[in-house]
Protein backbone atom coordinates (compact mmCIF):
# COMPACT_ATOMS: atom_id res chain seq x y z
CA UNK A 1 0.00 0.00 0.00
CA UNK A 2 2.76 2.43 1.03
CA UNK A 3 4.83 1.68 -2.05
CA UNK A 4 1.82 2.13 -4.33
CA UNK A 5 0.99 5.47 -2.83
CA UNK A 6 4.61 6.53 -3.23
CA UNK A 7 4.62 5.50 -6.89
CA UNK A 8 1.36 7.32 -7.47
CA UNK A 9 2.72 10.44 -5.80
CA UNK A 10 5.82 10.34 -7.91
CA UNK A 11 3.64 9.99 -10.97
CA UNK A 12 1.57 13.00 -9.92
CA UNK A 13 4.72 15.00 -9.11
CA UNK A 14 6.09 14.18 -12.55
CA UNK A 15 2.92 15.39 -14.19
CA UNK A 16 2.46 18.29 -11.77
CA UNK A 17 3.55 21.07 -14.19
CA UNK A 18 1.11 19.93 -16.83
CA UNK A 19 -1.67 19.52 -14.23
CA UNK A 20 -1.02 23.03 -12.94
CA UNK A 21 -0.94 24.26 -16.53
CA UNK A 22 -4.32 22.72 -17.24
CA UNK A 23 -5.73 24.20 -14.03
CA UNK A 24 -4.38 27.68 -14.87
CA UNK A 25 -5.73 27.38 -18.40
CA UNK A 26 -9.17 26.40 -17.09
CA UNK A 27 -9.06 29.31 -14.62
CA UNK A 28 -8.08 31.74 -17.38
CA UNK A 29 -10.80 30.49 -19.72
CA UNK A 30 -13.30 30.82 -16.86
CA UNK A 31 -12.16 34.38 -16.14
CA UNK A 32 -12.39 35.34 -19.82
CA UNK A 33 -15.81 33.67 -20.01
CA UNK A 34 -16.96 35.61 -16.97
CA UNK A 35 -15.62 38.85 -18.43
CA UNK A 36 -17.30 38.24 -21.77
CA UNK A 37 -20.54 37.18 -20.10
CA UNK A 38 -20.60 40.30 -17.96
CA UNK A 39 -19.80 42.54 -20.91
CA UNK A 40 -22.56 41.01 -23.03
CA UNK A 41 -25.02 40.99 -20.15
CA UNK A 42 -24.28 44.63 -19.28
CA UNK A 43 -24.66 45.63 -22.92
CA UNK A 44 -27.90 43.68 -23.14
CA UNK A 45 -29.19 45.32 -19.95
CA UNK A 46 -28.03 48.85 -20.68
CA UNK A 47 -31.61 50.03 -21.19
CA UNK A 48 -32.60 48.52 -17.86
CA UNK A 49 -29.57 50.06 -16.16
CA UNK A 50 -30.44 53.43 -17.72
CA UNK A 51 -33.97 53.12 -16.31
CA UNK A 52 -32.51 52.39 -12.89
CA UNK A 53 -30.36 55.49 -13.21
CA UNK A 54 -33.41 57.49 -14.28
CA UNK A 55 -35.08 56.27 -11.08
CA UNK A 56 -32.18 57.65 -9.06
CA UNK A 57 -29.54 54.94 -8.92
CA UNK A 58 -26.09 56.58 -8.75
CA UNK A 59 -23.17 55.44 -10.88
CA UNK A 60 -21.34 53.69 -8.02
CA UNK A 61 -24.53 51.79 -7.30
CA UNK A 62 -24.78 50.67 -10.94
CA UNK A 63 -21.16 49.53 -10.83
CA UNK A 64 -21.94 47.73 -7.58
CA UNK A 65 -24.85 45.96 -9.29
CA UNK A 66 -22.47 44.67 -11.98
CA UNK A 67 -20.00 43.60 -9.27
CA UNK A 68 -22.71 41.73 -7.39
CA UNK A 69 -23.68 39.99 -10.63
CA UNK A 70 -20.05 38.93 -11.15
CA UNK A 71 -19.75 37.69 -7.58
CA UNK A 72 -23.06 35.84 -7.82
CA UNK A 73 -21.92 34.08 -11.01
CA UNK A 74 -18.61 33.21 -9.40
CA UNK A 75 -20.31 31.98 -6.25
CA UNK A 76 -22.59 29.78 -8.35
CA UNK A 77 -19.55 28.50 -10.26
CA UNK A 78 -17.73 27.81 -7.01
CA UNK A 79 -20.67 26.06 -5.35
CA UNK A 80 -21.05 23.78 -8.36
CA UNK A 81 -17.42 23.63 -9.48
CA UNK A 82 -15.67 22.85 -6.21
CA UNK A 83 -17.70 19.72 -5.33
CA UNK A 84 -17.58 18.56 -8.95
CA UNK A 85 -13.81 19.13 -8.96
CA UNK A 86 -13.35 17.27 -5.71
CA UNK A 87 -15.45 14.32 -6.83
CA UNK A 88 -13.74 14.19 -10.23
CA UNK A 89 -10.32 14.44 -8.61
CA UNK A 90 -11.10 11.60 -6.26
CA UNK A 91 -12.37 9.41 -9.10
CA UNK A 92 -9.29 10.11 -11.22
CA UNK A 93 -6.98 9.52 -8.28
CA UNK A 94 -8.63 6.21 -7.45
CA UNK A 95 -8.49 5.13 -11.09
CA UNK A 96 -4.82 6.06 -11.26
CA UNK A 97 -3.92 4.29 -8.07
CA UNK A 98 -6.00 1.19 -8.71
CA UNK A 99 -4.30 0.94 -12.08
CA UNK A 100 -1.14 0.41 -10.12
CA UNK A 101 -2.74 -2.52 -8.33
CA UNK A 102 -3.71 -0.91 -5.03
CA UNK A 103 -6.15 1.60 -3.55
CA UNK A 104 -5.31 4.77 -1.68
CA UNK A 105 -7.45 7.48 -0.11
CA UNK A 106 -7.09 10.81 -1.88
CA UNK A 107 -6.44 13.93 0.15
CA UNK A 108 -8.69 17.00 0.07
CA UNK A 109 -6.64 20.12 -0.70
CA UNK A 110 -8.23 22.37 1.94
CA UNK A 111 -5.42 24.92 1.85
CA UNK A 112 -5.62 25.26 -1.93
CA UNK A 113 -9.39 25.66 -1.72
CA UNK A 114 -9.04 28.29 0.99
CA UNK A 115 -6.89 30.32 -1.41
CA UNK A 116 -8.90 29.59 -4.56
CA UNK A 117 -12.27 30.82 -3.32
CA UNK A 118 -11.19 34.36 -2.34
CA UNK A 119 -8.95 34.47 -5.41
CA UNK A 120 -11.98 33.68 -7.59
CA UNK A 121 -13.90 36.50 -5.89
CA UNK A 122 -11.01 38.88 -6.50
CA UNK A 123 -10.81 37.89 -10.17
CA UNK A 124 -14.61 38.35 -10.47
CA UNK A 125 -14.31 41.84 -8.98
CA UNK A 126 -11.53 42.72 -11.45
CA UNK A 127 -13.48 41.26 -14.36
CA UNK A 128 -16.53 43.38 -13.43
CA UNK A 129 -14.60 46.65 -13.50
CA UNK A 130 -14.64 47.24 -17.26
CA UNK A 131 -18.30 46.21 -17.81
CA UNK A 132 -19.29 48.28 -14.78
CA UNK A 133 -17.51 51.31 -16.17
CA UNK A 134 -19.07 50.78 -19.59
CA UNK A 135 -22.52 50.63 -17.98
CA UNK A 136 -22.24 54.16 -16.56
CA UNK A 137 -20.12 55.85 -19.21
CA UNK A 138 -22.99 57.36 -21.22
CA UNK A 139 -25.68 59.69 -19.89
CA UNK A 140 -28.93 57.86 -19.12
CA UNK A 141 -30.65 59.85 -21.87
CA UNK A 142 -28.20 58.47 -24.47
CA UNK A 143 -28.91 54.92 -23.39
CA UNK A 144 -32.66 55.44 -23.23
CA UNK A 145 -32.62 57.07 -26.66
CA UNK A 146 -31.09 53.99 -28.32
CA UNK A 147 -33.66 51.64 -26.80
CA UNK B 1 -43.19 90.87 -24.18
CA UNK B 2 -42.14 88.55 -21.45
CA UNK B 3 -44.59 86.18 -19.81
CA UNK B 4 -43.77 85.49 -16.20
CA UNK B 5 -45.30 82.65 -14.26
CA UNK B 6 -46.22 83.19 -10.64
CA UNK B 7 -44.53 80.83 -8.22
CA UNK B 8 -42.53 78.85 -10.80
CA UNK B 9 -41.41 75.46 -9.63
CA UNK B 10 -39.36 75.10 -12.79
CA UNK B 11 -37.36 77.83 -14.48
CA UNK B 12 -35.36 77.23 -17.64
CA UNK B 13 -33.14 79.99 -18.98
CA UNK B 14 -31.07 80.06 -22.14
CA UNK B 15 -30.83 76.29 -22.42
CA UNK B 16 -28.62 75.00 -25.21
CA UNK B 17 -27.66 71.47 -26.16
CA UNK B 18 -25.73 70.32 -29.21
CA UNK B 19 -25.09 66.70 -30.13
CA UNK B 20 -22.08 65.62 -32.13
CA UNK B 21 -23.05 63.79 -35.31
CA UNK B 22 -21.14 62.30 -38.22
CA UNK B 23 -22.02 64.94 -40.78
CA UNK B 24 -22.52 68.03 -38.64
CA UNK B 25 -23.35 68.88 -35.04
CA UNK B 26 -27.08 68.79 -34.27
CA UNK B 27 -28.19 71.83 -32.33
CA UNK B 28 -31.09 70.26 -30.47
CA UNK B 29 -31.76 73.24 -28.20
CA UNK B 30 -30.84 76.76 -29.22
CA UNK B 31 -31.68 78.84 -26.19
CA UNK B 32 -34.87 77.73 -24.48
CA UNK B 33 -36.62 79.74 -21.76
CA UNK B 34 -39.56 78.26 -19.89
CA UNK B 35 -41.38 78.74 -16.61
CA UNK B 36 -43.71 76.18 -15.09
CA UNK B 37 -45.81 77.09 -12.07
CA UNK B 38 -46.52 74.82 -9.14
CA UNK B 39 -49.44 72.49 -9.90
CA UNK B 40 -49.46 73.52 -13.55
CA UNK B 41 -49.97 71.05 -16.40
CA UNK B 42 -47.89 72.10 -19.40
CA UNK B 43 -47.66 70.40 -22.77
CA UNK B 44 -44.54 70.90 -24.85
CA UNK B 45 -45.57 70.29 -28.42
CA UNK B 46 -43.71 70.20 -31.66
CA UNK B 47 -42.65 68.04 -34.58
CA UNK B 48 -40.13 65.22 -34.30
CA UNK B 49 -36.62 66.53 -33.86
CA UNK B 50 -37.65 69.94 -32.54
CA UNK B 51 -35.83 69.34 -29.25
CA UNK B 52 -38.75 68.68 -26.93
CA UNK B 53 -37.46 65.34 -25.63
CA UNK B 54 -34.00 66.85 -25.20
CA UNK B 55 -35.57 69.59 -23.10
CA UNK B 56 -37.34 66.98 -21.00
CA UNK B 57 -34.14 64.97 -20.54
CA UNK B 58 -32.26 68.06 -19.38
CA UNK B 59 -35.01 69.08 -16.96
CA UNK B 60 -34.99 65.52 -15.62
CA UNK B 61 -31.23 65.55 -15.19
CA UNK B 62 -30.82 62.65 -17.61
CA UNK B 63 -28.52 64.69 -19.82
CA UNK B 64 -26.21 67.66 -19.31
CA UNK B 65 -26.77 71.05 -20.92
CA UNK B 66 -24.04 72.87 -22.82
CA UNK B 67 -25.29 76.29 -21.70
CA UNK B 68 -28.12 77.76 -19.71
CA UNK B 69 -29.65 77.24 -16.32
CA UNK B 70 -32.43 75.08 -14.93
CA UNK B 71 -33.85 75.82 -11.51
CA UNK B 72 -36.14 73.25 -9.93
CA UNK B 73 -37.91 73.97 -6.69
CA UNK B 74 -35.41 76.75 -5.96
CA UNK B 75 -32.31 74.65 -6.68
CA UNK B 76 -30.10 75.15 -9.70
CA UNK B 77 -29.63 71.71 -11.23
CA UNK B 78 -27.39 72.63 -14.14
CA UNK B 79 -23.63 72.30 -13.68
CA UNK B 80 -24.08 69.41 -11.23
CA UNK B 81 -22.48 66.02 -11.60
CA UNK B 82 -24.49 62.96 -12.52
CA UNK B 83 -24.58 61.50 -9.04
CA UNK B 84 -26.01 64.72 -7.62
CA UNK B 85 -28.60 64.65 -10.38
CA UNK B 86 -29.45 61.03 -9.57
CA UNK B 87 -30.11 61.96 -5.95
CA UNK B 88 -32.18 64.94 -7.12
CA UNK B 89 -34.28 62.71 -9.37
CA UNK B 90 -35.16 60.41 -6.49
CA UNK B 91 -37.03 63.12 -4.66
CA UNK B 92 -38.04 65.67 -7.25
CA UNK B 93 -38.56 63.99 -10.61
CA UNK B 94 -40.90 61.29 -11.82
CA UNK B 95 -40.50 60.25 -15.45
CA UNK B 96 -43.00 58.52 -17.71
CA UNK B 97 -41.55 57.23 -20.97
CA UNK B 98 -43.25 56.58 -24.28
CA UNK B 99 -42.32 52.90 -24.25
CA UNK B 100 -42.94 52.47 -20.52
CA UNK B 101 -39.40 51.23 -19.72
CA UNK B 102 -40.68 48.89 -17.05
CA UNK B 103 -38.40 46.36 -15.40
CA UNK B 104 -39.83 43.21 -16.94
CA UNK B 105 -38.19 40.81 -14.49
CA UNK B 106 -39.92 42.45 -11.55
CA UNK B 107 -43.56 42.20 -10.57
CA UNK B 108 -45.93 45.14 -10.94
CA UNK B 109 -45.59 45.85 -7.22
CA UNK B 110 -41.80 45.60 -7.25
CA UNK B 111 -41.61 48.06 -10.14
CA UNK B 112 -43.34 50.66 -7.95
CA UNK B 113 -41.53 49.74 -4.74
CA UNK B 114 -38.09 50.03 -6.29
CA UNK B 115 -37.85 53.86 -6.69
CA UNK B 116 -38.84 54.34 -3.06
CA UNK B 117 -36.23 51.84 -1.95
CA UNK B 118 -33.60 53.52 -4.12
CA UNK B 119 -34.55 56.72 -2.30
CA UNK B 120 -33.92 55.00 1.01
CA UNK B 121 -37.45 54.00 2.07
CA UNK B 122 -38.03 50.84 4.05
CA UNK B 123 -39.58 48.01 2.07
CA UNK B 124 -42.75 47.77 4.17
CA UNK B 125 -43.57 51.46 3.90
CA UNK B 126 -42.68 51.48 0.21
CA UNK B 127 -44.98 48.51 -0.40
CA UNK B 128 -47.88 50.14 1.40
CA UNK B 129 -47.57 53.28 -0.70
CA UNK B 130 -47.02 51.25 -3.88
CA UNK B 131 -50.21 49.24 -3.26
CA UNK B 132 -52.14 52.47 -2.64
CA UNK B 133 -50.81 53.94 -5.88
CA UNK B 134 -51.57 50.81 -7.86
CA UNK B 135 -55.11 50.76 -6.47
CA UNK B 136 -55.52 54.43 -7.30
CA UNK B 137 -54.37 53.83 -10.86
CA UNK B 138 -56.52 50.74 -11.31
CA UNK B 139 -53.82 48.07 -11.51
CA UNK B 140 -53.82 47.03 -7.86
CA UNK B 141 -55.32 43.64 -8.71
CA UNK B 142 -52.31 42.84 -10.89
CA UNK B 143 -49.72 43.71 -8.22
CA UNK B 144 -48.13 40.28 -8.10
CA UNK B 145 -48.02 39.69 -11.84
CA UNK B 146 -45.27 40.53 -14.28
CA UNK B 147 -45.68 43.65 -16.45
CA UNK B 148 -45.67 41.52 -19.60
CA UNK B 149 -49.25 40.37 -18.97
CA UNK B 150 -50.62 43.93 -18.80
CA UNK B 151 -52.25 45.81 -21.66
CA UNK B 152 -50.53 48.91 -23.07
CA UNK B 153 -52.74 51.26 -21.06
CA UNK B 154 -52.15 49.26 -17.89
CA UNK B 155 -48.42 49.25 -18.51
CA UNK B 156 -48.40 53.01 -18.84
CA UNK B 157 -50.50 53.36 -15.68
CA UNK B 158 -47.94 51.18 -13.93
CA UNK B 159 -45.18 53.45 -15.27
CA UNK B 160 -47.07 56.45 -13.90
CA UNK B 161 -47.43 54.75 -10.52
CA UNK B 162 -43.69 54.15 -10.52
CA UNK B 163 -43.05 57.78 -11.42
CA UNK B 164 -45.24 58.89 -8.50
CA UNK B 165 -43.68 56.51 -5.98
CA UNK B 166 -41.59 59.21 -4.31
CA UNK B 167 -44.20 62.00 -4.58
CA UNK B 168 -42.10 63.97 -7.06
CA UNK B 169 -42.14 67.73 -7.33
CA UNK B 170 -42.39 67.42 -11.09
CA UNK B 171 -43.84 64.68 -13.28
CA UNK B 172 -42.24 64.52 -16.71
CA UNK B 173 -43.93 62.57 -19.48
CA UNK B 174 -42.31 61.94 -22.85
CA UNK B 175 -44.99 61.07 -25.43
CA UNK B 176 -46.91 59.09 -22.79
CA UNK B 177 -49.68 58.13 -25.22
CA UNK B 178 -47.38 57.57 -28.19
CA UNK B 179 -47.33 53.79 -27.89
CA UNK B 180 -50.99 53.39 -26.93
CA UNK B 181 -54.22 52.90 -28.81
CA UNK B 182 -57.07 55.41 -28.45
CA UNK B 183 -58.51 53.83 -25.32
CA UNK B 184 -55.13 53.52 -23.64
CA UNK B 185 -54.24 57.08 -24.56
CA UNK B 186 -57.54 58.38 -23.20
CA UNK B 187 -57.02 56.48 -19.94
CA UNK B 188 -53.58 57.98 -19.50
CA UNK B 189 -54.70 61.52 -20.27
CA UNK B 190 -57.62 61.27 -17.90
CA UNK B 191 -55.20 60.05 -15.27
CA UNK B 192 -52.90 63.02 -15.85
CA UNK B 193 -55.84 65.36 -15.44
CA UNK B 194 -56.81 63.70 -12.18
CA UNK B 195 -53.26 63.99 -10.92
CA UNK B 196 -53.15 67.60 -12.01
CA UNK B 197 -56.44 68.29 -10.22
CA UNK B 198 -54.80 66.87 -7.10
CA UNK B 199 -51.99 69.43 -7.46
CA UNK B 200 -49.34 67.48 -9.36
CA UNK B 201 -47.09 69.61 -11.57
CA UNK B 202 -46.79 67.95 -14.97
CA UNK B 203 -44.71 68.68 -18.05
CA UNK B 204 -45.72 66.49 -20.95
CA UNK B 205 -44.00 66.28 -24.31
CA UNK B 206 -46.09 65.34 -27.31
CA UNK B 207 -46.30 65.91 -31.02
CA UNK B 208 -50.08 65.55 -30.97
CA UNK B 209 -52.47 68.50 -30.80
CA UNK B 210 -55.15 66.30 -29.27
CA UNK B 211 -52.96 65.12 -26.45
CA UNK B 212 -51.46 68.56 -25.84
CA UNK B 213 -54.89 70.16 -25.59
CA UNK B 214 -55.52 68.28 -22.35
CA UNK B 215 -53.02 70.51 -20.55
CA UNK B 216 -53.42 73.95 -18.96
CA UNK B 217 -50.93 75.44 -21.32
CA UNK B 218 -49.31 74.47 -24.58
CA UNK B 219 -45.75 75.47 -25.33
CA UNK B 220 -44.82 75.02 -28.96
CA UNK B 221 -41.29 74.19 -30.05
CA UNK B 222 -39.63 74.29 -33.41
CA UNK B 223 -35.98 73.91 -34.43
CA UNK B 224 -34.70 73.85 -30.88
CA UNK B 225 -36.55 76.96 -29.76
CA UNK B 226 -39.85 77.77 -28.15
CA UNK B 227 -41.91 79.57 -30.73
CA UNK B 228 -42.08 83.23 -29.89
CA UNK B 229 -45.58 83.88 -31.22
CA UNK B 230 -48.36 83.32 -28.74
CA UNK B 231 -50.91 81.79 -31.07
CA UNK B 232 -53.76 79.49 -30.27
CA UNK B 233 -53.31 75.77 -30.66
CA UNK B 234 -53.89 74.64 -34.20
CA UNK B 235 -56.96 72.62 -35.06
CA UNK B 236 -56.57 68.97 -34.16
CA UNK B 237 -55.23 66.62 -36.73
CA UNK B 238 -55.98 62.95 -37.19
CA UNK B 239 -54.18 60.87 -34.62
CA UNK B 240 -54.53 57.93 -32.31
CA UNK B 241 -56.78 59.91 -29.97
CA UNK B 242 -59.67 61.84 -31.41
CA UNK B 243 -60.98 65.04 -29.87
CA UNK B 244 -64.10 63.37 -28.54
CA UNK B 245 -62.03 60.82 -26.73
CA UNK B 246 -60.24 63.51 -24.74
CA UNK B 247 -62.85 65.56 -22.94
CA UNK B 248 -61.54 68.71 -21.36
CA UNK B 249 -61.70 68.79 -17.61
CA UNK B 250 -64.41 70.82 -15.95
CA UNK B 251 -63.63 74.52 -15.96
CA UNK B 252 -60.76 74.09 -18.34
CA UNK B 253 -62.22 73.96 -21.83
CA UNK B 254 -59.85 73.22 -24.61
CA UNK B 255 -60.50 76.66 -26.03
CA UNK B 256 -58.80 78.05 -22.98
CA UNK B 257 -55.62 76.13 -23.65
CA UNK B 258 -53.22 78.73 -24.79
CA UNK B 259 -49.95 78.68 -26.53
CA UNK B 260 -47.54 80.61 -24.42
CA UNK B 261 -44.69 82.82 -25.35
CA UNK B 262 -41.32 81.94 -24.07
CA UNK B 263 -40.28 84.12 -21.14
CA UNK B 264 -38.22 86.93 -22.41
CA UNK B 265 -39.48 86.74 -25.94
Amino acid sequence: MGATRLIARVEVRRRWPSLVGVAVLVALVSAVGLFHGLLVSTRHRRGELAVLRALGLRRPQVRAAVLVQALALTAAGTVVGVPVGLITGRLVWRALVSGLGAAADPQTPWALMAVTVPLAALVAALMSWVPGRAAVRAHPADQLRVE
Amino acid sequence: MSVTTPDPVLQVRGLRRTFEAELAPVRALRGVDLDVATAEFVSVMGPSGCGKSTLLNLVGGLDLADEGEITLDGQVITGRDEDWLARMRRRHIGIVFQFFNLLEGMTVLENVVLPAMIAGARRKGAETRARDLLDLLGVGARADELPAVLSGGQRQRLAIARALANEPTLLLADEPTGALDSDGGREVLELFRRLHDDGQTIVMVTHSHEVASGADRIVRMRDGRIEPDGTRAAAPVAGPIDRGAVPSPVGRAESEARVTRAPGS
